[in-house]
């Protein structure tokens, strides 16, 4: 058995997931553009130049989370060795590793190019990186950050508080960061002094160092109270330490200034250049850039290809249906008891949500309806076709208000008869609808919850589409829509080679079985680049011209508003005060009120305010150039759609906190049904510390890419920017509004619905 | 791959900088004194201390040779809402196992009695005081880097936008 004492301060480590992030981030952008730089010029970029810089990161995670972090507030010596860690060799280390150009060569290039190009090449930037990289300016930066903190007063404020140790610890490896640039001569900077400069840098540095480590040594009283009043570890006083700590920061913090001072003052002398010769440059071959498949994947692409995964998938999905109805009709009518208040409200809804922003529409993948579809086609004769008037989206939008609206004024959550009831009548609409119209026509106009994952999935990071277009423009057989002998092609009408986004795709993967060249995939996009680009899309036209489509995204967009309003205390007092001043039997009229206005009428009210706002402003900055020529209508179809990431992330944000405070609530049930008596009814409802943060960072996300779409489209009806602006700004301040209100409700105590209190 | 790997790291980063903030353990000492046989100091983090969850920590020391005491029982009482809560401080809950650590909600600002007690075979300490809780931190304050998230990138993305018109129209000419 070893010390206990010993095996104590090594068990002393931190596991700072913050850190941990942003060093493999670095790394893994280091690495990734390192390995092509390597390729091109192994000499200069050197197996050294990555070892230095991932010991570099190394060291700054030991200074960071190692137990010299933890033992700092007690031994002043601990303290300055993670400072010497800090300001001498992290960076010194990272900068050894030459890291702007493989990092830079580490993004992906079009980041690159249209991202990062036009800062790169702001002489406004690069003078201030030449000022804040001037010889002058850097040995100042790190000697007074040295100083400034510490100061008695200024060391004590980083000690007592977690926040100011931090910025204490920024200061200082940030201006080492500078410090170290001219001594290292990082690429592609260039040397503003002669490299014989250097030298009296270098022990310039090195005699305030030492005038500070004196300072410490022979200082006859404690420098910092706090370690007077900290406990005594190992018998080392308090002025024993403070000594000790000068001596660290006195010997070896002169040798590290020093031995780059004499290694400048070697290479002057032996009048070799610094800079290795440029060595032969290979060229870098850039590996093919088709489309990254998640049907490639090993397992899970193997999983999803496999011909009767979907068919299982859905069977599960319709066992559990089924066991919802039964439970729901004859179990005990307490929802957190019930399969039926638990499996939809609480994990249903939060597991698609994140499906939907991490992958696609894999809830409609696996629809547990697709059964009863099915055996409706057998039975019934299916010959009809989709009436006219209703191939449109506006039933649709109507069914989905009313879905919301159900969900409240029912109560859907607290009641599993009515949730089998809902379960029940989804079986008969599909069964019905597709036993006697042709296609998807459930699916396609009726499904509320396909409305939810048609839309929200425009935002999704996969969609289902061609690999390469070359291929189709050969195909004659149009296999992907007609299907042939052993799969059947789209039913919704989507014909691949014309298809943009995964609006009304149910990611059935029919299309991906039906193909002979095997050239559709669920490949990786840029999210939202359908939104963006809104181009003509087989069976759905473009999204700027569809009317009921743009409310369809409104009401799914302001839904998410409303449904989590309608549970926080001060709506709920709302709807209770005016129940009771209107001296109303029912909640009902309230949450109708509610709903009718929050879902129907504020979108459309505001949609139209935006749009005649819209046009006005954009008239007015092209003084009547006629550039707000198009209706609000038009204008009102287009920005909508701006809206739907905004919306999403209010979704992700809501339902996560339902998933997260209430993801044991199944236990219960399971003990009720299997009569576990393990399985007490002690679940505490606790709300996730991490879990504010990441909705405000959602709602961040998707007020950031509302924004961009929004002016993106204003871009795309117009060259002016001043019309740009004045498109946009009006449909900005709903957005920004949304997110306002969106920040407001999620900080208001929520009611945790489904779970046992 | 190119496209979602970019979105990945940039959900992973964002991923973990929303890890829960900890508290360094240890933070500032609000009480170091001899109780018995031991020294005991107690630390209190954040500092200073605010309503809600706050982390509390204890080394015990031999009185006779300061080395750290390892393996007691070590509890901690504090005053809420007028009955006294009582929680185990134990080594695992601190990041520097030297220390015993307790994570406590400090429901209400004011002052909060609390104590310590020590169990270490035979011998048992007691030790109380006093702290100071101020009001908790608005949560516009704790949040504020958050909101401030997207005013930041709007302006990157104006300076953005202006940079690569003037770079269009300098090239167009």
């Amino acid at each position: 058995m070893g010390d206990p004492m010993a095996e104590a301060i090594f068990a002393s480590w931190r596991l700072d997931l913050r850190l941990l992030g942003l060093l493999l981030a670095a790394s893994w952008l280091y690495v990734r553009g390192w390995r092509k730089l390597h390729l091109q010029s192994p000499h200069k970029y050197s197996t050294d130049r990555l070892a230095a810089f991932l010991a570099g990161l190394s060291a700054l995670f030991v200074a960071l989370a190692s137990p010299l972090d933890a033992f700092g507030g007690l031994l002043l010596e601990v303290h300055m060795v993670q400072h010497l860690l800090l300001i001498m060799v992290a960076p010194a280390l990272i900068w050894l590793g030459q890291p702007v150009i493989p990092m830079l060569r580490g993004l992906p290039p079009r980041f690159l190019k249209t991202g990062l190009g036009p800062f790169l090449a702001w002489h406004g930037l690069r003078r201030a990186g030449r000022l804040i990289t001037h010889p002058v300016v850097t040995w100042l930066a790190m000697t007074f950050a040295i100083v400034f903190w510490h100061m008695p007063r200024w060391y004590e404020l980083g000690l007592e508080s977690t926040a100011w140790h931090q910025v204490e610890h920024a200061c200082f490896f940030g201006a080492a960061l500078l410090f170290w640039w001219p001594v290292i001569d990082v690429w592609p900077g260039r040397a503003q002094w002669p490299r014989w400069m250097m030298i009296p840098y270098l022990v310039l540095a090195d005699i305030v160092n030492t005038a500070l480590s004196a300072w410490l040594v022979f200082s006859t009283q404690v420098v910092y109270r706090t370690y007077e009043l900290a406990p005594r570890l190992g018998g080392i006083s308090a002025l024993s330490d403070q000594s000790t700590a000068g001596a660290i920061m006195w010997v070896p913090g002169s040798i590290v200034y020093l031995i780059p001072a004499c290694a400048i003052t070697i290479q002057m002398l032996t009048r070799r250049r610094l800079r290795p010769a440029p060595p032969r440059i290979k060229p870098f071959v850039r590996q093919d850039s088709a489309g990254w498949d998640l049907l490639r994947l090993p397992a899970i692409g193997a999983v999803l290809r496999y011909r009767y995964f979907r068919r299982a998938a859905q069977g599960v999905l319709f066992a559990l249906a089924v066991a919802i109805v039964v439970d729901g009709l004859a179990g005990p009518q307490i929802a957190p008891m019930n399969l039926a208040g638990v499996l939809p409200w609480t994990y249903w809804r939060g597991f698609a949500v994140i499906a939907l922003l991490a992958g696609g529409n894999f809830f409609c993948m696996v629809c547990p309806f697709m059964l009863p579809r099915e055996i409706g086609r057998r039975l019934l004769p299916a010959r009809h076709r989709w009436p006219g008037p209703l191939r449109s989206k506006w039933f649709a939008a109507a069914l989905l208000a009313a879905y919301l609206w159900a969900y409240e004024a029912f109560g859907l959550w607290a009641s599993p008869w009515w949730t089998a009831w809902i379960v029940v009548g989804y079986f008969l609409t599909a069964f019905l609808i597709d036993g006697l119209f042709q296609g998807a026509s459930f699916c396609k106009y009726i499904c509320p919850i396909g409305q939810f994952h048609f839309v929200n999935s425009l935002v999704s990071p996969f969609e289902v589409k061609v690999k390469s277009g070359a291929v189709c423009d050969s195909c004659r057989t149009y296999d992907c829509i007609r299907g042939n002998a052993t799969h059947r092609g789209c039913e919704l009408q989507l014909f691949q080679p014309r298809k943009s986004g995964n609006f009304d795709c149910t990611f059935c993967l029919d299309c991906v079985q039906a193909c002979p060249q095997d050239n559709v995939g669920v490949l990786a996009v840029i999210p939202g680049k359908a939104l963006i680009e809104d181009r003509r899309s087989s069976g759905i036209g473009q999204l700027s011209r569809r009317p009921d489509a743009a409310a369809l995204a409104m009401v799914l967009v302001f839904g998410a508003l409303v449904n989590a309003a309608a549970m926080v205390d001060p709506v709920m007092q709302w709807m209770h005060l005016v129940h009771r001043r209107l001296g109303l039997e029912s909640m009902l009229p309230v949450v109708t009120l509610l709903y009718a206005g929050g879902v129907l009428f504020a979108p459309a009210i505001l949609a139209f305010v935006c749009s005649w706002s819209s046009r006005s402003m954009a008239n007015c900055a092209s003084e009547g150039l006629g550039a707000g020529r198009a209706s609000w209508k038009d204008l009102a179809c287009n920005f909508a759609w701006a809206m739907v990431p905004l919306g999403l992330a209010m979704w992700v944000a809501h339902f996560l906190f339902h998933l997260l405070t209430g993801w044991r609530s199944l236990e219960p049930v399971l003990g009720r049904i299997f009569h576990f008596a393990g399985f007490a009814i002690n679940l505490s409802a606790e709300v996730p510390g991490w879990l504010p943060p990441v909705q405000v960072l959602l709602l961040d996300a998707g007020l950031l890419f509302s924004l961009y779409i929004a002016w993106r489209t204003a871009c795309r009806r117009t060259m002016r920017t001043s019309q740009a602006l004045g498109l946009v700004a009006p449909w900005a301040m709903l957005a920004i509004g949304f997110y306002a209100a969106a920040v407001w409700i999620l900080f208001q105590p929520m009611q945790m619905r489904g779970m046992v209190m | 791959m190119r496209a979602v790997l970019p979105f990945l790291l940039l959900l992973a980063v964002l991923g973990t900088w929303t890890a829960p903030g900890l508290f360094a353990d240890g933070g500032a000492v609000v009480l170091h004194r001899d109780a018995g046989p031991f020294v005991i100091t107690v630390f209190a983090s954040p500092a200073p201390l605010r309503a809600g969850p706050a982390d509390l920590s204890v080394m015990i020391q031999r009185r006779d040779s300061l080395d750290p005491v390892l393996d007691a029982a070590v509890s901690l009482t504090v005053e809420r809402n007028g009955a006294g809560l009582t929680l185990a401080a134990t080594r695992d809950q601190a990041q520097n196992k030297l220390l015993y650590a307790a994570t406590v909600n400090l429901t209400e600002p004011g002052l909060r009695k609390y104590s310590v007690n020590v169990h270490h075979g035979a011998e048992d300490s007691e030790l109380s005081g006093t702290l100071s809780v101020e009001p908790p931190q608005p949560k516009i304050d704790a949040y504020w880097g958050y909101f401030a998230l997207p005013p930041l990138c709007i302006a990157i993305f104006v300076i953005h936008q202006l940079l690569a018109r003037r770079q269009r129209l300098t090239s167009g000419v």
